[in-house]
């Protein structure tokens, strides 16, 4: 049993030193003794090697099947293969408090050794918040909360005193006082590669989000919140929101691979978790941009960031335990109000501290025009934050509704989808908007110039799928008039922003042409290579526009049918786009595809159009020793479609069986735009290449304006 | 009792059902008592939530209380009640936070009062802020002349930066 108490003395040793690392920090800056300051940042690092140390020990543990560890026999069993032991790191509650304290550890070492110049005075206080922050997680999983317990005891409060003790229990190497014979092994749900990716992922992203805060923290507190700390967390922001919409896009294709509904998204309270920080981020992205150019929105920047933060570690602690879904399991575990508490806590602290600064963060410029970027991205975070807002109001209601009526009242999709759903409507259209807007102002004539031929294309799509019905089979707008005129509008957005960006493109590769003689590509390449943000974000937004493009298909077009089919039986489903499938149902079999798990798989035909094109195999596993059914949904894809089908159940001899089968009109947009997001993303984050900044010093020691910074 | 007082409505309501049929001639019966197809089914079940598990529809919901919920709606439908009537039914009997789609009434009111009021908060509170910001300004617009340049500042900019590039 010697590596779970290394373990356990790793984790102590880390809590200890993470919290003296923050003490040292705040003396020393205080007392402007530099070896405090040193020494808090050794501190940083060796917390971050103490938790490196830790994961190796956990990996090690759950590779050697070390069943008296409670965490392993919890996520892993001796059939599970190697690969999967090394995931169940993050399968469960402790084991993930683990990860992101090491993620966390890590990115705090990279940020303060990365900004140790070009932003020592913030250094100190930087140091406090992330190591404060890992202190509180690394309390969790080190069982120190359990010392708590019998202090407690003694001043009466039995049941907190229990609470406490079973604290315990959360840590990583916490073990049994006997060996079980075999784990219970990893949910089957999670064996999928998606669901191995996704948590670290979200993990990342959440993580991300901490530098930036702790940055906004740092900056405010030495009065320092000129443009120092927005110009070193903007990439750090950037990193952060790239992983966090990976996160959600992966999160997003396994729900839709693997939970067999034929949906991507359920608004469920993970989901929102995860989605919540994701919108207040953006929103971040967005108006930090405004206080780089114009020195404006100040305020209004940190109050984002906090709120980012709290939702960031209201998250982690959402997904772990699913408080929402009943407060009774909130108050019978000691995690609920000890997260609640720390995120409660560090709200107010911050809260108090932007008020005491508030002097220091007066805006530069007024708002000179309503018709400017920044009236218009004044706009886009009120509309992020009404999407943020509608999200947390439902995710949180139960709770609300529990304590006020006594009544659990879950909300589903339908009111997310109908409040939500115009306003993301609204964000495409200021999407569309915002780059045509230069800074300060503009006249009519000027912006009617530039909206121009986005307009004419946008209107010609809508009022083109409004009159001419063969245009609507090819947009997949089926003869259901019941959503066209919004649906219509909303294509019409998607191409005015389209034409809008494609608009930008041409304008720069235009003037560079002019000045230099480049031939086209050489030009294009040039102008997104020396300004990564502006035309990266252009890419994100085209991906945006994709997936949009998904999300209108699915939600308002998708056909679905149940039918139960004794064998040879068929049955015909229209698409709206493609014309008809039939399907056949040619009978079913039994197999093994593992040690422990039993595929029951169906075969049908297809015939497109009455002609044959495959066989599919919607199946069901069944995981002999978690006693666990699966659904396994078959696909045909396509760009303009998917062919999904469940196994719903069967007789057991095969002769009949019944199936449920969708058909998801351009849901593999969805995926595509999510890819060019990304892309557009690591084109944004790319760092800038060494001789653009000798462009930039040139540019400023001769006394011009420096030019655009790329990145 | 209830249990009898359960069976004796039913019965009454099939009795009258079955007169009404019977008054009507035949004809209209065959529609009424027509199955329900399994389509028919889900699309009232979509709109009902799950009583024991967090969040899923009765339609996509593999548990065993979902699968009775969906004969029951199959059995409502072939009496030929409407969707809305089997919704108002599983509502009454169970409450209002089975139904997918919150209703407005009672607690679900507020969900929906709730963030309306909270966006028309918003927009007034930027209305507020921009009157304020450009009242403050306007003193200062009026000093700038013409800005024309910086309307296309970014341009500029890259034959700027393309100028320095040659030298």
């Amino acid at each position: 049993m010697m590596a779970a108490d290394l373990g356990y003395v790793a984790l102590s040793l880390a809590f200890v030193l993470a919290i003296s690392s923050a003490v040292a920090a705040w003396w020393g800056e205080r007392r402007r003794a530099i070896e405090l300051i040193l020494s808090a940042r050794n501190s940083v690092l060796a917390v971050a090697g103490l938790l490196t140390f830790a994961i190796a020990l956990e990996l090690y543990l759950l590779l050697s099947s070390d069943f008296r560890v409670m965490y392993v026999a919890q996520v892993t069993n001796r059939a599970m293969p190697a690969f999967f032991k090394l995931t169940a790191l993050w399968g469960g509650q402790a084991g993930s408090l683990l990860f992101w304290s090491w993620l966390m550890s890590l990115f705090a070492a990279a940020a303060v050794s990365g900004s140790w110049r070009r932003a020592q005075i913030l250094i100190p206080k930087v140091i406090v918040v992330t190591q404060l922050t890992l202190a509180f997680f690394l309390s969790l999983i080190s069982g120190v909360w359990a010392l708590a317990a019998s202090p407690l005891r003694a001043i009466g409060l039995a049941e907190s005193a229990s609470l406490m003790a079973e604290m315990e229990t959360l840590t990583p190497f916490y073990q049994l006082g006997f060996t079980p014979a075999d784990g219970s092994g990893l949910n089957p749900l999670l064996r999928h590669w998606g669901m191995i990716i996704h948590p670290p992922l979200l993990y990342l992203g959440f993580v991300g989000f901490v530098i930036p805060f702790a940055f906004a923290v740092a900056a405010l507190s030495t009065r320092q919140t000129s443009d120092v700390w927005i110009r070193v967390i903007r990439r750090w922001t950037l990193v952060a929101w790239l992983f966090l919409s990976m996160g959600l896009l992966v999160g997003m294709w396994w729900a839709y691979g693997v939970l067999g509904w034929g949906g991507y998204w359920g608004w469920d309270p993970v989901e929102n978790a995860a989605l919540m920080p994701w919108l207040t981020g953006t929103a971040f992205l967005h108006s930090v941009v405004i206080q780089e150019r114009r020195g404006m929105f100040k305020v209004w920047n940190v109050v984002l960031i906090m709120i980012t933060y709290s939702l960031v570690i209201f998250g982690t602690f959402l997904t772990r335990s699913g408080v929402v879904s009943s407060v009774h399991a909130f108050a019978q575990s000691g995690v609920g109000p000890l997260f609640l508490g720390f995120v409660a806590a560090t709200f107010i602290a911050s809260v108090i501290l932007l008020f005491e600064r508030l002097d220091s963060l007066r805006s530069e410029h007024m708002l000179d025009s309503l018709m400017s970027r920044e009236a218009i991205f004044l706009l886009n975070n009120l509309l992020f934050l009404a999407i943020f807002f509608v999200t947390f109001w439902g995710t949180i209601f139960p709770v609300i509704s529990e304590l006020l009526a006594g009544q659990k009242a879950i909300v589903g999709p339908p009111f997310f989808n109908q409040v939500n759903g115009p306003l993301f409507a609204l964000l495409v259209l200021t999407m569309g908007i915002a780059p045509l807007m230069p800074w300060r102002r503009t006249s009519l004539g000027k912006l009617g110039r530039l909206v121009l031929w986005p307009s004419v294309a946008g209107l010609i799509t809508t009022l083109g799928l409004l009159a001419i019905p063969s245009l609507r089979q090819f947009a997949v707008l089926p003869s259901t008039q019941l959503h066209m005129v919004p649906v219509t509008i909303f294509y019409g957005l998607l191409v005015f922003v389209v034409v809008v960006i494609g608009q930008e493109f041409w304008r720069g590769i235009h003037a560079r042409r002019r000045t230099t003689g480049e031939t086209w590509l050489r030009a294009l390449l040039n102008l997104i290579g020396h300004n990564r943000r502006r035309y990266g974000g252009y890419l994100v937004h085209l991906g945006v526009v994709m997936i949009a493009l998904g999300v209108i298909g699915t939600n308002f077009f998708k056909v679905e049918t149940q039918r139960n089919l004794s064998k040879g039986a068929s049955f015909t489903i229209t698409s709206p786009l493609t014309g008809s499938y039939t399907l056949t149902y040619e009978g079913l079999n039994l197999h093994a595809t593992a040690e422990d798990v039993r595929r029951t798989a169906a075969t049908l035909r297809i015939a497109q159009e009455g002609r044959f094109v495959g066989l599919i195999q919607p199946s069901q596993d069944f995981f002999i020793p978690q006693q666990q059914a699966i659904t396994v949904p078959a696909m045909r894809h396509s760009l303009a479609e998917d062919l999904y089908i469940i196994l719903a159940g069967w007789e057991d001899d095969g002769t009949t069986a019944t199936f449920k089968v969708y058909i998801e009109p351009l849901v593999n947009w969805l995926w595509i735009g999510g890819l060019v997001l990304v892309l557009g993303t690591a084109v944004a984050v790319w760092p800038a290449r060494l001789e653009e900044h000798r462009t930039a010093l040139a540019a400023r020691a001769s006394g011009q304006p420096v030019a655009m910074e790329s990145s | 009792m209830q249990v009898f007082g359960e069976i004796f409505q039913r019965l009454t309501r099939l009795t009258l059902f079955l007169t009404l049929v019977y008054a009507l001639g035949g004809l209209p019966a065959l529609a009424l008592a027509q199955e329900p197809s399994l389509d028919d089914i889900n699309r009232v079940a979509k709109q009902l939530s799950c009583p024991t598990c967090a969040g899923i529809n009765v339609a996509d919901c593999p548990t065993e209380t979902c699968a009775q919920w969906r004969a029951k709606i199959g059995e409502l439908l072939a009496e030929g009640k409407t969707d809305q009537e089997i919704l108002e039914y599983f509502a009454a009997r169970y409450g209002d936070h089975v139904l997918q789609m919150p209703p407005t009434r009672g607690v679900f009111l507020s969900i929906w009062v709730v963030p309306v009021l909270a966006i028309l908060a918003g927009l007034g509170l930027l209305g507020y802020l921009v009157r304020r910001w450009t009242g403050a300004s306007a003193a200062m617009v009026a000093s700038v002349t013409s800005n024309e340049e910086l309307q296309d500042e970014y341009l500029k900019r890259v034959e700027q930066e393309l100028s320095m590039w040659r030298e």
